[in-house]
């Protein structure tokens, strides 16, 4: 009887509005490192430049960035990626270290195509001897943040999205770093 | 086994970094548990009798029983479905018990030795008993839950529906009998006001805090705040809130009574705080720049970032130790600070994807000295 009314009181919840902005309960994280047999200042260069995807991903057919105020009412970089796929993503740069030889940027599900949401990922640059280990690191949630995801929007489905578009990059960054150009 | 009983006092003088020395002490009172250890219960109450004399405390630490040195951080490992149990004296991980999946959140009952866990994937509750260090009991409440609190008296427990508008109040005694409130978008971090009458509830989506009259479960107020506030939390006279603003890279300080607002600067992407016991220093993890912000709670200014593990989410303060733990969710790591010094002192792996949000540290019942 008691599992019973508490299942009642529970499916008498009014239902609930799906928004948008909320984020997964339980991120999950994303990790992938590359070693490339390439001078770190030589890969750092490419993965710098905010405004050329394309010079390094094989995926990315383009790059466009624009400045405007984020949502704090401050100056940003973002740009919108345009994949030879047909996808988009739409990204806000977050910090360039040239010290660190760090990259930070945000994807911003909103205005974009992959289905992961809430994605955060530094790249970073560490020369290793002669070679350079690449990491690409950050935390990400599902597209459908509700209690009972839809499958294509659910936390596998954002795990493969997000190492479809990664594997393909860093291989192809390894291509491009490791070639006489 | 032999029969001990630990009754000591802990004096040491407190020295913050630019503060004025003080002598703190402390009387600590812990027992041996009778049945868990079978110890002859005659012996053990003379003994206690001709220490303290004092029936009142004498009934109290028969409630209290220590397997352990210090008080007791509990961690959720959301990657490994489990609760880390650190002890801060002994400086090392003494348990590791198995909870729901995904556990996130933490509510501890010190009087009645309970931590509450949050499980966001499996949509439960865990009981966990301070005594044996067991899940004791898996509570069903079929919401994507994350934000846990407490009422003072522990009797009910507040869970926040992280893909909704309401907040949960579960009466511990019959946790069937739930209430609904009606709380903002993506309700978060929770805590309640220290004399019990409301519950400040942070809607990260709405952008604001919702005050609850605990007595009959009524919206007093609802206060904006700065973008995506997550975590809250009580200085420790009970006066002001904590909040972060995540997306606002901000700290606001609100008073619980007139809700008159301050907001400070701090890192990238603030997860947790904690006020320092003298009120001096709020300590705030910055979850995207891998450091804690340790600021002036007058000036609000920061006066020193502190490097941790990646992404830094939960922090708590020991009052005892006076040492700061952070769990760094992207390093599967917990970093202990002395907050004296304001140096990592200890870095601590813990299984997967740690989190540990809320207050987290668990203080077997300490007594004021009586002189």
């Amino acid at each position: 009887m008691k599992k019973l009314l508490s299942v009642l009181a529970v499916s008498l919840l009014p239902l609930l509005p799906l928004t948008a902005a909320a984020h997964g309960a339980a991120a999950l994280r994303f990790e992938k490192t590359v070693t490339i047999k390439a001078p770190a200042a030589k890969v750092w260069a490419l993965v710098k430049d905010f405004a050329n995807q394309q010079a390094w991903h094989e995926g990315v057919e383009s790059t466009k960035v624009e400045t405007k105020k984020d949502e704090n009412g401050d100056d940003a970089t973002y740009r919108t990626v345009k994949l030879k796929n047909g996808g988009t993503m739409f990204e806000k740069l977050r910090s360039a270290d040239d010290a660190g030889m760090k990259l930070k940027y945000e994807y911003i599900y909103d205005k974009s195509t992959l289905q992961f949401s809430n994605f955060y990922p530094t790249i970073s640059v560490t020369a290793n001897g002669a070679d350079t280990v690449v990491s690409v690191k950050g935390s990400y949630t599902r597209a459908d943040s509700s209690n009972i995801p839809k499958p294509e929007q659910n936390d596998d489905a954002a795990t493969k999205a997000i190492n479809e578009f990664f594997d393909a990059g860093l291989n192809s960054l390894k291509k491009v770093a490791e070639s006489g150009k | 086994m032999k029969a001990t009983c630990v009754a000591r006092h802990l004096c040491r003088t407190v020295q913050h970094a630019t503060g004025q020395p003080k002598t703190v002490c402390i009387r600590l009172r812990r027992m041996w548990s009778l049945t868990l250890f079978g110890i002859d219960v005659a012996n053990v109450y003379r003994h206690h009798f001709r220490v303290t004399a004092h029936w009142g405390l004498l009934m109290a630490s028969l409630f209290t029983t220590p397997s352990w040195a210090g008080n007791l951080a509990y961690i959720t490992n959301q990657g490994s479905n489990t609760v880390s149990v650190y002890d801060i004296q002994q400086r090392a991980i003494t348990h590791t018990i198995a909870v729901g999946k995904a556990p996130v959140g933490v509510a501890i009952a010190p009087n009645t030795a309970r931590i509450y866990i949050s499980n966001a994937n499996s949509q439960s509750i865990s009981v966990i008993d301070a005594h044996t260090q067991q899940q004791i009991q898996e509570i069903p409440i079929h919401i994507q839950v994350v934000g846990i609190t407490l009422s003072r008296d522990e009797h009910t427990l507040y869970a926040a529906a992280w893909d909704g508008q309401q907040v949960l109040a579960i009466p511990l005694s019959a946790p069937t009998r739930i209430k609904t409130i009606q709380a903002g978008m993506t309700p978060s971090g929770m805590v309640v006001s220290r004399d019990n009458q409301k519950l400040f509830i942070a809607n990260r989506d709405s952008n604001d805090i919702t005050v609850i009259d605990t007595h009959n479960l009524r919206t007093l107020a609802r206060v904006s705040v700065g973008l995506h506030p997550f975590a809250l939390t009580l200085s420790p006279d009970g006066q002001s809130l904590m909040v972060v603003n995540v997306v606002s890279n901000s700290l606001t300080v609100l008073n619980v009574d007139t809700y008159r607002a301050r907001t400070y600067k701090t890192g990238q992407h603030p997860y947790g705080a904690v006020m320092s016991l003298d009120q001096r220093w709020i300590y705030v993890t910055n979850n995207h720049a891998e450091s804690v912000s340790v600021i002036d709670a007058q000036s609000g200014q920061t006066v020193k970032t502190i490097t941790v593990g990646e992404f830094p989410e939960g922090i708590d303060y020991d009052p005892t130790s006076q040492q700061l733990l952070v769990a760094n969710w992207g390093a599967d790591t917990i970093s202990v600070i002395d907050a004296r010094t304001w140096q990592v002192t200890q870095t601590v792996n813990s299984p997967s994807l740690c989190r540990a949000f809320g207050a987290f540290i668990y203080q077997p019942k300490a007594l004021p000295a009586s002189h």
